[in-house]
């Protein structure tokens, strides 16, 4: 089985700033600590995002770190990436298993306790739940879900859940607190003066809050 | 094992964006007037949409005995069991779509003797190449023309379906000129007979054969 979802996913963005390539940030954000790195960019072709996420793999690889690929579980599986991430209007679950068998991670994004549910049971490895806060990465229709959405997600599956959407290093303990066990950002590494250190914190106040926590599931 | 010998001499090809029906109806319109090749490309469509499309096409193609082939996308190929991909040109390599599925038809879009010729080294089944003639849907691209046809044709051993300003007459020349089939979009997509406008190009193509 694969090692399980936990720590910092950082999803390499190349829109909201140009100052480094998709392998340069994930570099940076390997070296902080981040322990996802999440491939997105729906301008490429397949061509070339082929060629990136095979150069990815190589990268993420030599830092023991999981790779995952949005969207095209062709590409995912080609390059031998972890496994694939699906958004809501994404390839459905099953049809994505269908391709990569069970070896690899299947992510599900969810905007709502229904969709999580579902995801899960149609055998999603992890949910990426948001967003939790207002957002500007991306052009969002619904409004922002909020830490009790989080927390009640967190509390009704069994999977691994990370947190996305407007994550800060401001506000990202408050987002911690729910128990979730991961993070997902693209802002706040991407844009940040120095995404490495960004990367460091946000990675430092998870390790911290996954003790935390396992420390208070020892006690109950 | 590849049932290149089986291979139709028409590809059509969806536009559902300028369809005046939809596209499962479409389809069955294809199918049931004789169109035994199909290629779904929607490139406007999340890849949600497009498997839920192909799913449904796999149904009634596989009603009829027709091909389906995606474009671009592999994993929605594999998912609904289609007969292959139609690679475009900067799609993904050909030889990582053969090792993501041996048995697959794999079709590429060139654009020139070059690449037609790399296509075929690298185990595509089949060329599509284009355009031919003006079209609509390429209007800033000078058409590259029947010589251009028949060099390529006459320099690559797998069969080549010539695209872009295909109706029955101009099918007529392009088989004349060496290639194995035509591709054709508007001339199906938006027949207000789609029927008919099917029968039409098999007809012509098959009048060529015979005569040839």
């Amino acid at each position: 089985m694969h090692q399980e979802i936990s720590g910092l996913c950082v999803i390499t963005d190349t829109t909201t700033q140009k100052r480094y390539t998709h392998l340069q940030l994930a570099e940076l954000a390997m070296r902080g600590g981040a322990s996802i790195i999440q491939l997105r960019d729906k301008h490429l072709s397949a061509k070339e995002l082929f060629a990136l996420a095979v150069a990815m793999r190589t990268l993420t690889m030599s830092f023991g770190r999981l790779f995952i690929v949005n969207d095209r579980a062709d590409i995912a599986l080609a390059a031998d990436a972890d496994g694939v991430h699906l958004g809501q209007t994404d390839l459905p679950i099953p049809a994505a298993r269908k391709i990569l068998g069970k070896g690899k991670i299947i992510g599900a994004t969810a905007s709502t306790l229904e969709e999580a549910l579902a995801a899960q049971q149609q055998g999603a490895d992890y949910i990426g739940f948001g967003h939790i806060f207002p957002t500007s990465s991306k052009e969002k229709p619904t409004p922002a879900r909020g830490l009790a959405a989080l927390q009640e997600v967190v509390a009704a599956v069994k999977i691994p859940v990370m947190a996305i959407g407007g994550i800060t290093l401001e506000n990202a303990a408050s987002v911690l607190e729910t128990g979730v066990q991961s993070l997902a950002v693209i802002s706040a590494v991407s844009t940040a003066e120095s995404p490495q250190e960004a990367s460091a914190k946000l990675s430092a106040l998870i390790k911290t809050y996954t003790e935390l926590h396992k420390v208070h599931r020892k006690d109950s | 094992m590849k049932q290149i010998d089986a291979l139709p001499k028409l590809m059509i090809i969806t536009d559902s964006a300028r369809m005046q029906v939809p596209l499962p109806k479409w389809t069955e319109e294809v199918c049931a007037a004789g169109g035994r090749l199909i290629q779904l490309r929607e490139k406007h469509l999340g890849s949600a949409q497009l498997y839920y499309l192909a799913s449904t096409l796999r149904c009634i193609t596989m009603r009829y005995g027709a091909k389906l082939l995606i474009n671009d996308r592999a994993d929605v190929a594999w998912a609904t069991e289609a007969d292959g991909v139609v690679v475009p040109e900067l799609g993904l390599p050909i030889e990582v779509v053969r090792k993501l599925h041996a048995k697959w038809l794999i079709a590429k879009s060139v654009h020139d003797l070059a690449g037609a010729k790399a296509a075929e080294q690298s185990g595509a089944d089949l060329l599509i190449f284009g355009h031919i003639f003006k079209t609509a849907s390429k209007p800033n691209v000078a058409p590259r023309g029947l010589e251009a046809l028949k060099a390529i044709t006459e320099q690559v051993q797998i069969p080549v379906f010539a695209i872009g300003g295909i109706t029955a007459q101009t099918a007529r020349q392009c088989l004349e000129n060496g290639a194995f089939g035509v591709a054709v979009m508007s001339e199906v997509a938006l027949a207000e007979n789609i029927g008919q406008a099917v029968h039409t190009l098999l007809q012509a193509i098959a009048d060529t054969v015979q005569q040839s």
